[in-house]
């Protein structure tokens, strides 16, 4: 951790609201610990995925109910949206997908896009990310497709449908709101600003050369005046975040994730500026931010060459790591690399999580965060002062032990080689932790699996992106879901699972809600015994909750579509 | 470090220098190949970089085939006529090849990797590859045809990538011979202390070697064990159900969670149960425990073990 000033472009955008302010959601409201509404991809800022709500708890939630289906949402496709003839009409009904709640037609489709609808497939919609939740709207997306539906039957309001281009069409991380502006990224590398009571385009705006392999998934974080978007890339493309302006998608600064310049910070930890410039650190999964510092926290991914040589010796600054940049600068105030000179293809973009917390017999403000090496690592947040880091999974072997900032040195041995190495695969992902201030729990899932390791490539120069190496056996020991103790690192229980790992959401009724298997399950957030479950598939995104009539809602992303449950 | 300009420029040739490892020649297509496509995604089956060399960039035109499965799906921009391609290729090896490499991959310290050069990525109709070349460094004097025929062949190699970055050529295969690295009779020794007790040399080992004459799929092999870990939750393994009253029910699981457990029966029947506070109780076996304790006590931080034992078990024909 050291404080730096960092590679930013500053572009100065006089700031001119044109009417949208007023109505819709207020930016005040953004900042709002997780209660009556879901307004960013975490709920709220801090990435806890905590909620206040306890109408639900671990007496009632035995009375969580189904309250409507709205099954069988489709995307678009073609030129106009709309589905080949014989298929299901765009926008699904509530009810069940029957005839229950939103009438006989269709809902409206804005058509955006600079494709022809020909790379667009009509399917079920597979909603992703945050879904947005506010004032009695959900508005919820599929890659290349964004809904308004009515939270109290589930009926289809509006669809945007954007024709793309193609290209690596990831699942999306989902929305960002201010006032009445919905904000969505593009894998063809467009964010689009709709209006939220109309779902029309307001504006676009193109994040990245589309050319170029980038892919842009990312949910946009509205921040203030802000709107934050980031892109995926394992072409060894520079990768970046960008501050738009909210009502007009003006460029406000961008922040690369490397070096790009001569003399940049951490330009020496690179063999080269050529390889620093192409190094990548892509920023496909949203941070989170403290109000009181402006500090906006976010992780970075892996380097390219992601598994081979090319990179020099150097840790690679700054990919892999946790960086804290100023909302209106964009510029780095610290950063923490929790993964220095990665050879194993492993992001740190994981949701950090913010909380105020005792930490050895002080009140701290923390940033925590459980990365995909399978280390935990709690930090000041201010400061980016070093706290903890402990070590999580039942096989994971790839480091030596931390060094002197409480990093973990990577074992050379435990890299791709090519008589094969003996070494653990991820540990954990990008599906969202939860921490409980309640329990003091910091939740996450945890992958078990040792794996056979070669290098491909021994080219001296170094493959490209995610190439020059290849997996043999697999052996898992179990995916589980493990509650480690913020204050020491240690799991106080874990859990096998039956497979799903979509994210976490944990309330202040007592109860930790995830996907296990084929089920949304509730578990008693202390002690992990299972208290309640729906069979409804596979969750495609975390759940979620919050306040609709004076009743507190969950709402899940099942096999057919949306679930919406509500106590009864 | 150098002091190169923000983004990428693409050093397109210029020097003449002879690199002799790089000196492998890709050969011009066959009379009568079939010209690239003229237009449509780049990415279709057939198009590929003008008779690039086995293992070279633009190796095995067609070789994706034309769906989406794999490869550089942004790349749809339509490459050019196969003859500007050969001549592109042409120039380029003798321009270019000996600081940028025939792969593209460039020669170090001067000679960019241009297979991830933006300014070639992105050009649409020379303005990013003329605006590079113009700084480029040595001066270039190719004319405008030339150095137009010469992004085509760059743009018609890029068009070969994989996702994810992935290089022309796809990510390559583990040489046997590499793997065969570690101590045979060490491994002897090993298989003798952890493995034989469970595995006997002369029925379960015997002849492992011709079962997997490939030294790389042989080490895979062993590792894994029988089973990869099942399916998650211990589904397909073996597992006894006692129910409340102490009756044991014995069969394969198909699912337990702490509201149900599901067992097939030896009587081919399927057996649903809800399950309250742990009750029903469900045992499952994992037939594969005894090797993954193996595995993980056969692990060292420099995978000797694992290398001692493969190096044994390839004498084992």
């Amino acid at each position: 951790m050291k404080k730096i000033l960092f590679f930013t472009t500053l572009v100065l955008v006089p700031v001119v609201l044109i009417g949208q302010s007023g109505g819709g959601l207020e930016p005040a409201d953004i900042l709002k610990p997780l209660s009556d509404q879901w307004t960013s991809y975490s709920g709220d800022l801090t990435g806890k995925r905590f909620s206040a709500l306890k109408q639900v708890n671990t007496l009632t939630v035995k009375n969580l109910s189904l309250k409507w289906l709205s099954a069988g949402i489709q995307t678009g496709c073609g030129p106009d949206g709309t589905p080949p003839a014989g298929a299901a009409p765009a926008g699904g009904r509530g009810g069940g997908g029957g005839r229950g709640g939103g009438g006989g037609r269709g809902a409206r489709i804005n058509v955006g896009g600079l494709g022809t609808g020909e790379a667009n497939t009509c399917a079920q919609a597979r909603f992703g990310g945050g879904i947005l939740f506010v004032n009695g709207i959900i508005y919820a997306s599929a890659p290349s497709n964004v809904y308004a539906i009515d939270a109290r039957d589930g009926t289809v309001l509006w669809h945007y449908y954007w024709k793309t281009r193609g290209g690596t069409s990831l699942q999306t991380r989902g929305l960002g709101m201010w006032h009445n502006y919905i904000y969505f990224e593009l894998n063809d590398d467009w964010v689009v600003c709709l209006d939220a009571k109309t779902g029309r385009e307001v504006w676009k705006y193109e994040i990245a050369p589309f050319d170029q392999q980038y892919f842009s998934s990312n949910a946009p974080m509205v921040l203030g005046n802000h709107v934050i978007v980031g892109t995926g890339n394992d072409m060894d493309s520079p990768a970046f975040i960008k501050s738009l302006d909210p009502e007009t998608g003006a460029l406000q600064w961008t922040t690369y994730s490397t070096p790009q310049n001569p003399g940049d910070p951490g330009a020496d930890t690179w063999i080269s500026l050529d390889a620093a410039r192409h190094g990548a650190g892509a920023t496909w999964i949203p941070g989170s931010y403290d109000p009181e510092t402006k500090l906006y926290i976010y992780g970075t991914g892996n380097p390219t060459p992601a598994y081979t040589t090319g990179r020099g010796d150097g840790d690679n600054l700054f990919t892999c790591s946790l960086m804290a940049v100023n909302v209106d600068t964009g510029k780095m105030k610290w950063y923490y690399q929790t993964s220095p000179h990665d050879t194993h293809d492993w992001d740190s973009t994981q949701t950090p999580v913010l909380a105020d917390m005792m930490f050895k017999g002080r009140m701290r403000k923390l940033v925590m965060t459980a990365t995909r090496n399978g280390y935990f690592f709690v930090l000041d947040r201010v400061t980016g002062e070093h706290l903890l880091t402990s070590k999580f999974g039942l096989v994971n072997n790839w480091a030596q032990g931390l060094d002197a900032k409480g990093q973990p040195k990577r074992n050379p041995n435990k890299d791709a080689l090519l008589a094969g190495s003996l070494v653990n695969n991820d540990v954990t992902n990008y599906p969202p932790p939860t921490f409980s201030p309640l329990t003091g729990l910091f939740y996450v899932h945890e992958q078990n699996t040792l794996r056979t390791y070669y290098l491909t490539d021994p080219d001296p120069r170094g493959s490209m992106g995610l190439g020059g190496t290849m997996n043999g056996a697999s052996l898992s020991w179990g995916t589980h879901l493990i509650a480690m103790d913020y204050r020491t690192g240690k799991v106080t229980w874990r859990k096998e699972l039956n497979g799903g790992s979509s994210g976490l959401l944990s309330t202040a009724g007592g109860l930790l809600f995830l996907s296990n298997g084929q089920n949304i399950e509730a578990w008693d957030a202390a002690t992990g015994k299972g208290l309640w479950y729906s069979q409804i598939g596979g969750l495609s995104s975390p759940p979620e909750t919050f306040l609709l009539d004076g009743k507190q809602h969950v709402l899940a992303t099942g096999a057919a579509g949306l679930y919406m449950f509500v106590l009864n | 470090m150098t002091a190169n300009p923000r983004l990428i420029i693409a050093m397109l040739g210029g020097a003449v220098i002879t690199v002799l490892a790089l000196a492998q020649q890709p050969q011009a297509p066959p009379a009568g190949a079939a010209p690239p496509p003229a237009a449509g995604r780049g990415a279709a089956a057939g198009r590929g970089a003008a008779g690039a060399a086995p293992g070279a960039p633009g190796a095995a035109p067609g070789a994706r085939g034309a769906g989406r499965r794999g490869g550089f799906t942004q790349y749809t921009r339509p490459l050019a006529a196969q003859d500007i391609l050969v001549r592109g290729k042409g120039l380029y090896d003798r321009n270019c090849a000996s600081c940028h490499a025939v792969d593209l991959r460039g020669v170090p310290p001067q000679g960019t990797n241009l297979l991830r050069a933006g300014s070639i990525h992105n050009d649409k109709a020379g303005e990013l590859v003329g605006a590079a070349v113009a700084k480029h460094t040595p001066t270039l004097t190719l004319v405008q045809t030339d150095l137009m025929a010469i992004r085509d062949y760059l743009q018609s190699v890029l068009a070969t990538m994989g996702g994810q970055g992935g290089p022309p050529g796809g990510r390559g295969t583990v040489n046997p011979a590499n793997v065969l690295v570690g101590d045979a009779k060490a491994g002897e020794a090993y298989v003798n202390k952890a493995c034989v007790n469970c595995h006997s040399l002369s029925g379960f080992f015997k002849g492992i070697a011709t079962r997997y004459p490939d030294a790389r799929s042989l080490q895979d092999a062993w590792v894994q064990g029988g089973r990869g870990g099942g399916r998650g939750g211990g589904g397909g393994n073996p597992a006894t159900v006692t129910l409340a009253n102490g009756q044991k029910l014995e069969g394969t699981l198909v699912r337990k969670d702490d509201f149900m457990v599901i067992i097939n029966l030896p009587d081919g029947t399927r057996r649903s149960m809800a399950r309250t506070n742990g009750i029903p109780k469900v045992d499952v076996v994992d037939p594969n425990a005894a090797h993954k304790k193996m595995v993980l006590e056969m692990d060292d931080p420099e995978n000797k073990n694992m290398h001692d034992v493969t190096a044994f078990l390839a004498t084992l024909k």
